[in-house]
C-alpha cells in the first residue's frame, strides 16, 4: 500500500513538472512572438523606441531560457538531445537582438531591416529542428 | 616588333599583374566546368609553416583550413575509398557542374567549404555543428557515416561524389575547394567549385568575425601564399555531431 502510493506520488509529480515546463516554455515564445512582433511594428511605422523595446524582451526571455541549468529539461523529450544547437541558437538570437537595437539607435534603418531578417531566420532555425517542422 | 618591344610588352604586362593579382584570378580555368572560381593559389602548410605532405594526412580525420577568405572555414578529408570523378552535380539555380575527383597518389584527398548551403552553420574557432562522420560511426542524417553532417537540420553530403545532397533541407551541394598536387606531395589550393554562401555569410555573422577574426573586414580578406591546416579537434573548442 505505502510503496502504491510512494510510486503514484512520484509519478504525479513528474508529469506536474513536465507540465509546469511545457507552461514555462509556450510562456517563453509567446514573450518572443511578441517581442519579434515589436520589431516589425517598429520597422513597418518607424518606431525605434517600440522595435528597440522588442528587441530587448527577447534578449530577456532569451537570457532566461540560457541560465537554465539544464536546457534538456526545457527542450521537448524528442528533441532534448538538440540542446547544443538550442544553446547556439539562443547565443544567435541574443547578437541578433542586440544589432537590432543598435542599428535602431543609430536610426540605420537598412542595418535594422537586415538584423530583424536575421532574428527572424534564426528562430525558425530552431523551430524547424526543435519542433520537427 | 623588335626583341627591345616584346620585352617591354611582357614586363609591363607582368608588372599589372604583380601590382593587381586578381586580372588574372579569375575564371582562368572556367572551361573546366561552370561555377568555378579561382582564387589565389595557396599551400597548404602545418602549424609549423611547413608544407604538408598528402601522404602525411590521416584517413576519414576532418582537417581545416581557412580558404578562399581568412574567415571561411574548409574540410580537408584523405578519403578511404575512391572519389567519383565527372560527377554531374546541380546548384539551387538550376546551373549544371562537373566535379573532377580527388587528388593525390590515389585521388582520395578532396575538401570542401564548410558552410551549409541550407542555413550557413559553419565551422569555427568556438563550435563546428558540421564536420565529417566517419564510415564507421554513425549519424541521425543518414543510414551510414563517410559523409558530412551539418547538425544543424541534418543535412548530409556525399564527399566521394563532389558534395551531393544525401538527405536534410539542404538545396544544393556543398562547394568543393579545388585541389592541386605537386610532385613533392605537397596540396595548393586553388579555387571553388559550386555555388558558394559567401555572401550571406560576410553579412551574417558580424558579432562572430568581430570575436575571432577582428572584424568583418579582416574575415574577408583573401587568403594568401599559405592557409595553415590543423586538426577541426585543433581548431574548434567543441565538435558538435547528430
Amino acid at each position: 500500500m505505502v510503496l502504491k502510493t510512494i510510486t503514484l506520488s512520484a509519478i504525479l509529480s513528474l508529469s506536474l513538472l513536465a507540465n509546469n515546463i511545457h507552461k514555462e516554455r509556450v510562456s517563453d515564445m509567446k514573450g518572443m512572438a511578441d517581442g519579434m512582433a515589436l520589431i516589425l511594428n517598429g520597422l513597418l511605422y518607424d518606431y525605434s523606441d517600440t522595435a528597440i523595446e522588442g528587441a530587448s524582451i527577447i534578449k530577456k526571455h532569451a537570457k532566461k531560457i540560457k541560465d537554465k541549468k539544464d536546457l534538456k529539461k526545457y527542450l521537448p523529450k524528442d528533441t532534448a538531445y538538440a540542446y547544443k544547437f538550442g544553446e547556439k541558437s539562443l547565443k544567435r538570437i541574443t547578437e541578433y537582438s542586440d544589432e537590432v537595437i543598435e542599428a535602431f539607435k543609430h536610426k540605420d534603418y537598412s542595418a535594422a531591416q537586415e538584423s530583424a531578417n536575421l532574428l527572424l531566420r534564426q528562430c525558425n532555425s530552431c523551430h524547424s529542428r526543435v519542433r520537427g517542422w | 616588333m623588335d626583341r627591345r618591344g616584346f620585352l617591354k610588352v611582357v614586363g609591363a604586362g607582368a608588372a599589372v599583374i604583380a601590382i593587381k593579382p586578381s586580372l588574372i584570378r579569375q575564371d582562368l580555368r572556367a572551361e573546366d566546368g561552370q561555377l568555378y572560381r579561382s582564387y589565389e593559389k595557396v599551400q597548404l602548410v602545418g602549424k609549423d609553416n611547413k608544407p604538408i605532405k598528402a601522404s602525411d594526412l590521416k584517413t576519414e580525420t576532418n582537417y581545416v583550413f581557412n580558404y578562399p577568405y581568412v574567415g571561411t572555414s574548409c574540410i580537408l578529408l584523405n578519403l578511404k575509398e575512391n572519389v567519383q570523378k565527372g560527377v554531374k552535380l546541380k546548384s539551387e539555380d538550376g546551373t549544371e557542374y562537373i566535379f573532377k575527383g580527388g587528388v593525390g597518389k590515389n585521388g582520395n584527398i578532396v575538401a570542401y567549404n564548410a558552410i551549409c548551403p541550407h542555413q550557413l552553420t559553419h565551422v569555427n574557432k568556438a563550435d563546428s555543428f558540421i564536420s565529417y562522420i566517419p564510415k564507421t560511426k554513425k549519424t541521425m542524417a543518414y543510414k551510414e557515416g563517410g559523409i558530412i553532417v551539418c547538425g544543424s537540420h541534418l543535412s548530409a553530403y556525399d564527399v566521394h561524389n563532389g558534395g551531393a545532397v544525401l538527405a536534410g533541407p539542404a538545396p544544393q551541394p556543398l562547394p568543393s575547394i579545388v585541389l592541386e598536387y605537386a610532385d613533392d606531395d605537397t596540396i595548393w589550393a586553388v579555387g571553388v567549385l559550386g555555388s558558394d554562401k559567401f555572401h550571406d555569410y560576410f553579412k551574417s555573422f558580424r558579432s562572430e568575425f568581430k570575436e575571432q577574426f577582428g572584424g568583418k573586414r579582416k574575415a574577408k580578406k583573401l587568403t594568401k601564399i599559405s592557409a595553415p591546416t590543423m586538426l577541426l579537434t585543433e581548431y574548434t573548442q567543441e565538435v558538435i555531431t547528430y
